[in-house]
This record gives structure tokens, C-alpha cells and sequence, in this order.
């Protein structure tokens, strides 16, 4: 609401602005050239004027004002007799018509252009919640195979699997239903990022050691083997977010550490200030991140399954949203490679103030 | 154990509810059933549950209703078992008078251990009327004593301040019961404070710095995002 009047505001503003610089120069002109008095000129620079209203301002009442204003100004100083209105001319209906025309006009390819750019940012988004899904419902194809699957087995052989066959279907089943569980919590995420109007996410100031807790005290109940460093700075640091959203962001990142990360003896997260930034980085001393999935990244193109089958279980839905999570903040996640191995992900988020 | 405690499970989704009643009864309790929340309604009244495990989404009657229904006259323990995970829910559910919150999905092992508190707390409540309240809270190196006022890791005295030290007694007394925001700051602040909670969340953070190891990975005083504080029971 508020915004909507700030916009007319503006529009009020510009329009007045260019129907008084063309009217003074006008004027001026006029004062120049004495003898002649031709308005050729006016008429051109008040079809102009109305043109560039048209053009600047929204809708279509800005632009028919400014021509209305036109033709009026013109009628009174411009033509024979001066500062006098004068309607039965011969040729005024004609300029009356001239400038509402291009007025219209004008407002009517103004109008649309800025609904194609509407239209083409709304596809954006919607790419990408599309884009999402896809690789959503792809994976939920996979684990949902397997459970079927292994359930199917014990119901029917039952009898016939030994112990350790029957554990480890139990346990394809528990690591399958866990891989959906993950998938699902990502996807409530996204719901609360576009379920927010305008855009943009609900944001308070919140304690972010409080969030870093959290989200470190779910990773070790989902994976109590991989030992996590935690630092935070001795002074309270408060930061606006949301708070589930940012919880979730740092637990697929700590997830990502220990589900991807080869080799890697412990995660670390840690949260530092700088400048203006919140910094919290999640890093491990793994495999790394392969390099064309971090091109990919930078590359904006999401990191997604690299499309050579089923095996490669890489979706990166963790880091896409992880990714969308810092773009609703104002902020940003940036990948990275470690000089001497392992893998870091950063979040940057602005502390304002 | 003298009797089973009975529980009654509330929920629509009979694979769901199939499932807790299974392991209910295999960590012997019994067990009693409704699908939805009339049923449920009636059942507390006239069964006298010792605890309510609830689902929020019932076909007829939301789950929320129920709690503030049967809170009207009865403090049955209610342990919400909830898909719902948006911290607005979770508010409304503790301020109603619940128990406990678990989000869907859970494990059993999680289930069982919070209905274990659940009931642990009923016994408490019961004993303290008859020997007053506690003197003390311990849980690992920490020490509460209520009397003195003072609080002390291993054998190293605190200083809280005033505030500090009322939030963690409210804290501490509530032990095993998430305590919204609002809800302590009527407590400690008095009912005519403002609705932003920046001030406990500060007061928090310093607390946290004198009592944890790591204000980053506490040890006694947890937070539920976007709900409130809670302790772990003493032991």
C-alpha cells in the first residue's frame, strides 16, 4: 500500500517536471523568436512531452493529463490569439486527437513491456521451483524403488533370507525412508520461502549461535559418527532471518559433509563477523567438491543429477536450497575447494546496521 | 511398576496409529485408541487416560481445540505428535497447555522416552504437593540450589545476575517442558511487557556464556527455534 502510493507520488512528480521544462521551453523559444510566432516547433516538443510521460510513468492517466495539458497550453500561448483560449480553429481537433493518439499509444506499449518483464521474472522463479521439482520427484522415484523393494522381499521370502540379508534390507529400508525424510524437509523449506508475498521471507533479529546450535544438535542425532567443530565469537551476534529457513540451510550443509564428503574425519562450522556480513562457514577435510559441479555453481546453473544414470546420487537439492535460502536473505552461498583438500561452503548474510 | 499407565492415542491415520499402539504395548503400557476428536473428547472424560499422545490434523475437531477443551478441567499429560512443523503451531500448542511437541517423522525410541517424561512429570507433581518443592536441580556439573539462590558448575560459583538467575530457577523448575518465549517473559518481565523478546534472547546469550562450555553447543539450556527455552530433567 505504502508503495503503491510512493509510486503515483513519483509519477505525479515526473510528470509535472517534464510538462514544466517543455512549457518554460517553450516560453523561452517563443520570447526569442519574435516575428515569426511559429509553433511548429511547440506542438512537436508538447508530442514529445507527452511521449516521455507516457513512457515514465504507469497506466495510462499520467499520459492523457499530460496531453489534455498540452493541448490547453498550447491553445493559450502558443496560437492566435495569445493568453486566450480559442476552440474553433481549424486544425485543433486535429492536434487534440494527434496527442491523445501518442499519448495512448505510448501507454499501451509501456504497459506491456513492463508486464513482459513481470511475465519474464515470474518465469524465472517459476524455473526454478520447476527445475526443483524435477529433480524432486526424480529422487523420490529412486528411494521409494528400494523400499518397495526390499519390503516386498521380506514380506514374500521371508522365510528364506538369513539374519544378516534380513538386517540389511531392514536397514536399505531405514537409509531409503531417512533419504526421503531429507527431501521432504528441504521441500517444506521451499514452500515457506514462496508462501511469503513479494517474495520475500519473514525476517527477525535472532541470536545466531541459537541457530547454529540447532542445526549442529540435529546433524548428531541423524549422524552421530562424524565429530563436529563448533566456533562461534565470544560476543553475542544478532543477525535478522528466519530462522527455520537458516536452520535448514546450515543442517543440509553439515548433512552434505556427511553423506558426500570422502574420507573426511570432521565437519567444522564457524561463524565469524565481517564488515558487514555475517560469515558462517561449514567445512571438511573430505574428497572435495568434483570441479565441474562447482563450475556449474558459479555458473549458475544449478548442481543437479550429471545426468549419467541413477548411481550418481548428487542431486545438490541440499544446495539449491541452501542457495535460495541465502538469496531470499539478501545474501549469498559461496563454494569452494580447500587449497589442501576437503570441501567449504560459506554463507554470507548482511548484518545491517 | 504397580499398574500400566494407559494411553490414549489420538490419531486418524490408523497406520500411524496402529504403529505407536504396537510399540506402546511391546514397552508395556496400555493402550486405547480414537480416531478422531469427539471420540477423543469422550474417551478422556470418561477413561481417564495418564497421558494423551494427539494428532493436531483430526477429521472433525482440531487438535489445538482439544487441547484448550480438555485443559478446561483435566491435566492429563498431551504429547502432540504433529506433521505440522511451522513454530506458529508449536507456540499455539505449549501456550494451550501441551506437554510435549514431536514433529513427524519420529523414531520410536524418541516417542517412548518423551512419554516416559511425560508420566515422570505427573509422579513429580503429585510428590511435591506432599513434600513441598524441590531444593535443588543437578544435572551433570551443574547445581541449582533454590534456597540459596545460587547456581554453580562443578564446584565453581556462578554470578547471574537477578534476571539471569530467575530465567534459569523458571527454566530449571520446568525442567523437560519447552517454555515459549511469551510465556517467560510474562514470568519474569510481568504481564505488561512488550511482545519483543530481544531482551531474554540477550539475557540468554549471557547466561549461556557463563553456564556452557560452548554457547554454540549447550549442554543445559536448549533452544526450540522460533518457539522457546527448555532444560533436560535433572537427575
Amino acid at each position: 500500500m505504502k508503495k503503491h502510493i510512493q509510486i503515483i507520488l513519483k509519477d505525479i512528480v515526473v510528470t509535472i517536471g517534464i510538462l514544466s521544462v517543455v512549457t518554460g521551453l517553450c516560453l523561452l523559444l517563443d520570447r526569442m523568436d519574435d516575428v515569426q510566432h511559429s509553433d511548429a516547433y511547440v506542438s512537436m516538443l508538447f508530442i514529445l512531452a507527452v511521449f516521455l510521460v507516457s513512457r515514465v510513468t504507469n497506466g495510462y492517466l499520467f499520459g492523457l493529463l499530460a496531453s489534455l495539458y498540452g493541448v490547453l497550453t498550447v491553445n493559450y500561448f502558443f496560437t492566435y490569439p495569445y493568453f486566450e483560449f480559442n476552440f474553433s480553429m481549424p486544425g485543433y481537433p486535429i492536434t487534440m486527437v494527434a496527442l491523445v493518439s501518442v499519448s495512448m499509444l505510448t501507454s499501451a506499449l509501456t504497459t506491456r513491456m513492463k508486464r513482459q518483464e513481470q511475465v519474464r521474472a515470474e518465469a524465472e522463479k517459476e524455473k526454478l521451483r520447476s527445475d526443483l521439482l524435477r529433480a524432486i520427484s526424480h529422487d523420490f522415484r529412486t528411494p521409494l524403488t528400494s523400499i518397495i523393494g526390499a519390503n516386498a522381499v521380506l514380506s514374500e521370502n521371508g522365510e528364506a533370507l538369513s539374519e544378516s540379508q534380513k538386517q540389511q534390507l531392514h536397514q536399505t529400508i531405514e537409509k531409503e525412508a531417512q533419504w526421503l525424510r531429507r527431501i521432504v524437509e528441504n521441500l517444506l523449506m521451499v514452500t515457506r520461502i514462496s508462501e511469503s508475498s513479494e517474495a520475500k521471507i519473514l525476517k527477525s533479529p535472532e541470536v545466531v549461535e541459537e541457530i547454529v546450535a540447532a542445526a549442529v544438535e540435529k546433524f548428531k542425532s541423524r549422524f552421530p559418527a562424524l565429530p563436529v567443530i563448533v566456533t562461534v565469537p565470544d560476543e553475542v551476534v544478532i543477525c535478522s532471518m528466519d530462522a527455520l529457513l537458516m536452520e535448514q540451510a546450515l543442517l543440509n550443509l553439515l548433512q552434505n559433509a556427511a553423506l558426500h564428503a570422502k574420507n573426511a574425519s570432521y565437519v567444522k562450522i564457524a561463524v565469524t563477523c565481517e564488515e558487514k556480513n555475517l560469515v558462517v562457514s561449514v567445512s571438511d577435510d573430505g574428497c572435495g567438491m568434483k570441479p565441474e559441479f562447482l563450475n556449474r555453481f558459479r555458473l549458475n546453473k544449478g548442481i543437479e543429477r550429471d545426468g549419467y544414470g541413477d548411481s550418481t546420487r548428487t542431486t545438490g537439492i541440499g544446495l539449491t536450497v541452501c542457495n535460495a535460502i541465502a538469496t531470499a536473505h539478501d545474501g549469498t552461498l559461496r563454494l569452494s575447494n580447500g587449497a589442501h583438500g576437503g570441501f567449504c561452503a560459506t554463507i554470507l548474510l548482511p548484518l545491517e546496521g | 511398576m504397580d499398574y500400566a499407565s494407559r494411553i490414549l492415542v489420538v490419531e486418524d491415520e490408523h497406520g500411524i496409529s496402529d504403529f505407536i499402539g504396537t510399540i506402546l504395548k511391546a514397552n508395556g503400557y496400555d493402550v486405547e485408541k480414537a480416531v478422531n476428536g469427539k471420540e477423543a473428547l469422550m474417551m478422556i472424560a470418561s477413561h481417564c487416560p495418564d497421558a494423551v499422545v494427539l494428532d493436531l490434523g483430526l477429521p472433525d475437531i482440531d487438535g489445538q481445540k482439544i487441547i484448550a477443551s480438555v485443559r478446561e478441567w483435566s491435566s492429563v499429560p498431551i504429547l502432540v505428535v504433529s506433521a505440522r512443523t511451522h513454530e506458529r503451531d508449536k507456540i499455539t500448542a505449549f501456550e494451550l497447555g501441551a506437554d510435549d511437541y514431536i514433529t513427524k517423522p519420529f523414531s520410536t525410541g524418541e516417542l517412548i522416552a518423551r512419554i516416559k517424561t511425560a508420566l515422570r512429570h505427573v509422579k513429580a507433581k503429585e510428590c511435591a504437593l506432599e513434600i513441598a518443592q524441590k531444593p535443588r536441580y543437578r544435572l551433570k556439573l551443574l547445581t541449582i540450589d533454590y534456597e540459596k539462590r545460587r547456581v554453580w558448575i562443578g564446584s565453581e560459583d556462578v554470578h547471574l545476575t537477578q534476571i539471569e538467575y530467575r530465567i534459569v530457577e523458571l527454566l530449571s523448575r520446568n525442567a523437560g517442558r519447552v517454555m515459549t518465549y511469551d510465556t517467560i517473559m510474562k514470568q519474569i518481565w510481568g504481564p505488561a511487557v512488550v511482545q519483543d523478546h530481544q531482551v531474554l534472547r540477550v539475557n540468554m546469550a549471557n547466561i549461556r556464556r557463563k553456564l556452557e562450555q560452548n554457547p554454540a553447543e549447550p549442554v543445559y539450556i536448549r533452544t526450540e527455534i522460533g518457539v522457546g527455552y527448555w532444560m533436560a530433567e535433572d537427575e
